[in-house]
């Protein structure tokens, strides 16, 4: 779990991604004295009880399906990317790591305390990366890593590599379902950006400053 | 009940639709055929989507709610596309995100005026001493 802000912090506000801040609160709160917690002292081993609780008092305000997705993204909070030695680790292997990979940036920008503009770059880059990832890679990891006062993100896929990489960066390139902006889109955000691909993988280095 | 969080909001002749949270790619594509679909079927005057609701907006969900917006206008809808935050709107420049021949603004209240749908000036009825209904009236016919 990540230093610097308290885990209650974190689920109140995925929570109030999609609940007003007055509902979110109200709901946690409840979810944490039923709990016999008090917030302070809210860690991640707490996560899974929690959204036990959560689940039932979350069907007040939303349909399953976004009850689901909330409770799946702070399921992540608890047991999710796995932090070795500053890096922040993500798994992509399908669609509902892209979330996750979202969740745990905006996280870990939190904990930075990253301005609100490079949060909002490394959240779309991280976006871009992990749904890349997801849709046309076999699975791979993003390692997130703060060093110097930037992030540097690091995105390492197991393949097929991109094909016509020249045209995606030169802009010639625009796929159906977005593909070609969304890399060129990364390059144009970050400070530092390299890309390394072939049949066995790609790799993409990005750099913000915090 | 639909299972979805998608919420189509009739005003009058014009369909908003606020979006929230964070969109998956199965409920993206519903949105767009929910919101299609009513376009075809009552013929709005306008669709407003607004983003005010969403924290992140990258090349996918860019181009589902263009390609949204544009196939509106291709079936006779003005489309407007309202909310973006200072942090999106900079993000999605610096990416360079083009949304020609889209129309965006900052609010809804803007696009709604835009529209000719806004706040009624009271003052109005007083000057010609017509009650409200006498008004609507008048209106009526000149429609």
């Amino acid at each position: 779990m990540l230093a610097g802000h308290s885990t209650f912090d974190h689920v109140l506000r995925e929570l109030e991604t999609h609940l007003s801040p007055i509902n979110a609160r109200g709901a946690l709160e409840r979810a944490v004295a039923r709990m016999g917690v008090r917030p302070t002292a809210m860690t991640s081993a707490h996560v899974p009880g929690l959204v036990r609780e959560l689940r039932v008092a979350l069907r007040l305000f939303l349909d399953p399906k976004v009850t689901s997705q909330v409770l799946q993204a702070i399921e992540s909070l608890g047991s999710g990317p796995v932090s070795r030695g500053g890096t922040i680790r993500i798994e992509i292997r399908g669609e509902p790591d892209v979330l996750a990979a979202r969740t745990a940036a905006r996280n870990l920008c939190d904990t930075l305390g990253a301005r609100s503009f490079a949060a909002q770059k490394i959240l779309t880059i991280v976006s871009e990366l992990a749904r890349n990832m997801a849709s046309y890679s076999i699975g791979g990891i993003i390692d997130l890593r703060s060093h110097d006062h930037r992030l540097h993100i690091d995105a390492r896929d197991r393949g097929p590599g991109i094909t016509n990489l020249d045209d995606i960066l030169g802009g010639r390139y625009r796929s159906r379902t977005g593909l070609g902006l969304g890399i060129l889109g990364v390059k144009r955000l970050g400070e530092r950006f390299v890309i390394t691909t072939s049949p066995q993988g790609t790799e993409v280095l990005v750099e913000v400053r915090l | 009940m639909d299972e979805t969080p998608l919420h189509l909001i009739d005003l009058w002749d014009v369909l908003l639709v606020p979006l929230r949270g964070d969109l998956a790619d199965t409920e993206a594509e519903l949105l767009t055929t929910r919101v299609l679909e009513r376009v075809s079927r009552r013929g709005p005057r306008g669709l407003i989507v607004d983003l005010s609701g969403v924290s992140l907006i990258d090349s996918h969900l860019c181009s589902v709610v263009t390609n949204l917006a544009s196939a509106s206008r291709l079936m006779g809808t003005a489309s407007f596309l309202t909310g973006f935050s200072p942090e999106i709107a900079l993000t999605l420049e610096t990416m360079g995100v083009s949304f020609e021949g889209l129309e965006t603004r900052g609010s809804v209240e803007q696009a709604l005026e835009e529209l000719g749908i806004g706040p009624r000036d009271m003052s109005d009825d007083d000057a010609t001493g017509a009650t409200p209904f006498e008004v609507e009236d008048h209106m009526d016919w000149r429609r």
